[in-house]
């Protein structure tokens, strides 16, 4: 946007003085095209534009992943709810259900266990860490949740591109595994600034990238007499 | 001998039927402007990127706001063009008065502006498609908006050409009171760029800028829009009564 | 009605009057030639009768109203010079359309008889006519527009000779066939003089004289003899143009306003009587001396 800003006084007085220079040439002397062969080439501008148009919308993209774009105060509401989360979690609690539309479940799963002692380790602790919560159970099986944060990157909602951790269990040792590394390149259009004045999003004047990015979290519901070893917040 | 009797609005009907013959050239200036502003925005307005270790993303923008801003100089253009002397006697060869001609340079100025309006919008539909057919296999995001937003979008756009149109039929008629004007505006305009730069404080065209750019009520952003246009549009009415209409 | 009422009409470019203190009017349904010599003023005049310019003092009326920025005298008159302006986006074909949309009394029949009649291209542009086209479709608009005030300004101006007198025959079928006000301004009187009704002949920008064509083939006499016996006659005539012919001879025209029988006077005495053409008459009545060309030699 800035690079917007930064280029377009020089197209501005470019183009304003070519126009004028050739607004004061003599009429007279320049070629002029007939009504109608520009009433053709005028309609057919408009039909190429109209025909792209509609193949804009008929694109071999999935507009829902495409995502909706989500203006500042949303997400500053998605972001207040998600602060939430930790206190909550030193508190002991976390239910699902009050961080609805903050935090997202990606994936879950669920392993018989008969163990006596479980111990988590995650794979490459320096790159991936999530917060671990446990919850005990009666069940005779070990489930996992993992759910993420709502990742918004100016605007657009990410949260699907990002992939979910592996998680294997061996006898009584949980091996947290690396999400797939991802890199993911976005084009976001927009269209022009007028369209965006009075959609409350920012405009070319008071832009500024806002997102939010970075909560993993991996609750696991474990049977209740088993002897956990390992980092994990025990909750409700 | 029967003296016809004419009324006004019948003669401006038939002068603004004339003009959107005689002045389509405009609109091929406009189709080629549009082109060079779907290049220069092909080529993104910006990006930003970001992280972990596991996730990470680039975003590059593509807006549709630099072939507004190039159709908005063609309106300025396309309007000084049509308050010159070779448009103006154009007019004086069959049926006119000023009040007829300046009304029908208006609604055909409008007109030009709606057209050059909806053609901003489906110019970044354009780009879309362009760029899904040429750089594939990648995510892409349209901004989506919903009807209305559309729908105050367009008009939004169709009301920032047609304010540079008033500013355009403004400039050309101070031009035509004196060619000294082409000399003295782009002076004026430098120097207030100029001496933006050297002060501190923003000053007169930021502000200007914001004034209209940073109204987020469409009520109050179409109040304004007008007004400033009839502004434009009255001044260059006064100016041009000047002149002689066909020396 | 008058068509054209103008009092003391003037028109101030910088320190110069183009018109001065100007007073006529034309009635109705007659064809007025407005003659004058460069810079008479004729132009200016018929511009701001076309409402094109604004007067300086003094009145004017056009269909009893001032024309300047007058949309109804806008519509009912139609202004051809050789510097009509059209859109060079337009054929002369669709010049024509456009032309017989706008004015309400349009004879379209007429303007497409006329174009083939001039083997014009309908498909060229107005700009790339040469000098003699432009005239001649100028023409066609405005006799077809059938404007009930029809102002030429040098129309023929470019046109070869031919359709000079094409022209001119044009104009009188079709003021015969539809009376309206014509107004044609030349320098060149011979051509126009049959077509003509009226003449208003002005110089320097003030009327000379106004008055039917006919009255003014009897307006004045060419006394010619021998220059002694001229001057002796003509003591304290008007005179309105004298030459010298060889060393003692002299041609004089003077304003026909006294008896008949001091002419007859003149001519027992030896001297001889020639009618004045139209011609001839308004150069003389226009040229700023007496004397003509010959006193800047002598």
């Amino acid at each position: 946007m800035s690079l917007l800003l930064a280029i377009v006084p020089i197209i501005v007085v470019v183009l304003l003085l070519s126009g004028i220079l050739f607004a004061f040439k003599p009429k007279k002397k320049k070629p002029v095209m007939g009504v109608k062969k520009t009433k053709w080439i005028v309609g057919s501008y408009a039909v190429i534009l109209i025909i792209a148009t509609v193949l804009s919308f008929l694109l071999p993209i999935d507009r829902n992943t495409a995502g909706k774009s989500l203006s500042k105060s949303e997400v500053d509401k998605i972001q207040k709810v998600q602060d939430s989360i930790y206190g909550s979690i030193s508190n002991g609690r976390f239910k699902e259900q009050e961080f609805k539309g903050a935090l997202i479940k990606k994936k879950s799963w669920s392993f018989p266990f008969n163990e006596k002692a479980l111990t988590f380790s995650l794979r490459n602790p320096d790159n991936f860490s999530p917060s671990i919560l446990v919850e005990k159970t009666n069940a005779r099986e070990i489930q996992g949740i993992y759910y993420v944060g709502k990742a918004i990157v100016d605007g657009i909602d990410v949260t699907d591109k990002i992939s979910s951790p592996t998680i294997h269990l061996n006898h009584s040792s949980l091996i947290i595994g690396n999400p797939d590394a991802k890199e993911v390149k976005f084009a976001k259009f927009s269209t022009a600034f007028s369209f965006d004045q009075f959609s409350g999003k920012p405009t070319v004047f008071n832009h500024e990238s806002y997102g939010i990015f970075g909560i993993d979290i991996l609750y696991l519901k474990v049977p209740k007499n088993v002897q956990i070893t390992g980092d994990y917040h025990p909750v409700n | 001998m029967y003296l016809a009797e004419v009324n006004a609005w019948d003669i401006v009907k038939k002068q603004y039927q004339y003009k959107l013959q005689s002045y389509m050239g405009v609109f091929t200036s406009l189709i080629v402007i549009q082109i060079i502003a779907i290049l220069f925005s092909f080529n993104g307005t910006g990006m930003s990127g970001g992280g972990s270790s596991t996730f990470s993303y680039s975003l590059n923008y593509y807006s549709g706001s630099m072939i507004l801003i190039f159709t908005m100089i063609w309106g300025l253009i396309t309007a000084i063009i049509i308050t010159s002397k070779a448009y103006r006697y154009d007019d004086y060869s069959f049926i006119t008065n000023r009040g007829t001609t300046h009304t029908s340079n208006l609604l055909f100025l409008l007109s030009a502006s709606i057209f050059a309006g909806i053609t901003v919008l489906l110019c970044t539909h354009f780009i879309q498609v362009l760029y899904i057919y040429s750089v594939n296999s990648e995510s892409v995001m349209f901004e989506q908006l919903t009807i209305i937003q559309n729908l105050k979008g367009i008009s939004g756009t169709i009301l920032y050409i047609f304010f540079f149109t008033s500013i355009g039929y403004f400039i050309g008629s101070l031009i035509q009171i004196s060619r000294l004007f082409i000399f003295v505006l782009p002076v004026l305009f430098f120097g207030a760029v100029i001496a933006d730069g050297l002060g501190k404080e923003q000053s007169m065209i930021p502000h200007v800028i914001k004034f209209f750019g940073n109204e987020s009520s469409f009520g109050l952003f179409i109040l304004k829009i007008l007004a400033a246009s009839a502004l434009m549009y009255g001044f260059a009415i006064i100016i041009s009564k000047k002149l002689e209409v066909r020396p | 009605m008058k068509v054209v009422e103008c009092k003391d009409l003037t028109k101030v470019y910088g320190r110069s009057n183009a018109l001065n203190n100007l007073s006529f009017s034309i009635e109705e349904n007659k064809i007025t030639g407005l003659i004058g010599r460069n810079g008479a003023g004729k132009t200016t005049l018929l511009k701001i009768m076309a409402g094109f310019l604004h007067h300086s003092s003094g009145e004017i009326k056009v269909f009893e109203e001032t024309p300047f920025n007058n949309l109804k005298v806008s519509a009912n008159s139609i202004f051809i010079d050789n510097e009509m302006s059209f859109p060079p986006a337009l054929s002369l074909k669709e010049l024509l359309i456009t032309a017989g949309s706008f004015y309400p009394y349009w004879d379209q029949k007429l303007a497409d008889r006329l174009f083939d009649y001039f083997s014009f291209n309908p498909n060229i542009r107005h700009g790339n006519l040469s000098k003699g086209m432009k005239s001649t479709f100028n023409m066609i608009v405005g006799l077809a527009a059938r404007c009930p005030l029809t102002i030429f300004d040098e129309p023929t101006s470019g046109m070869d000779s031919g359709v000079r007198k094409d022209f001119y025959r044009a104009v009188l079928k079709d003021y015969l066939a539809h009376p309206r006000s014509i107004i044609l301004s030349s320098h060149l009187v011979e051509e126009v003089e049959d077509l003509l009704e009226d003449i208003l002949l002005i110089k320097e920008g003030e009327k000379c004289l106004h008055m039917p064509v006919e009255d003014l083939k009897e307006y004045a006499v060419g006394i010619s003899g021998k220059t002694a016996i001229v001057d002796e006659v003509l003591s304290g005539k008007d005179i309105i143009f004298e030459q010298s012919i060889g060393t003692d001879s002299t041609y004089v025209v003077i304003k026909k306003d006294g008896s008949q029988k001091e002419l007859e006077k003149a001519e027992e005495s030896g001297l001889e009587l020639t009618a004045v053409s139209i011609d001839n008459l308004c150069l003389y009545l226009t040229s700023k001396t007496t004397g003509g060309i010959d006193h800047v030699f002598s």
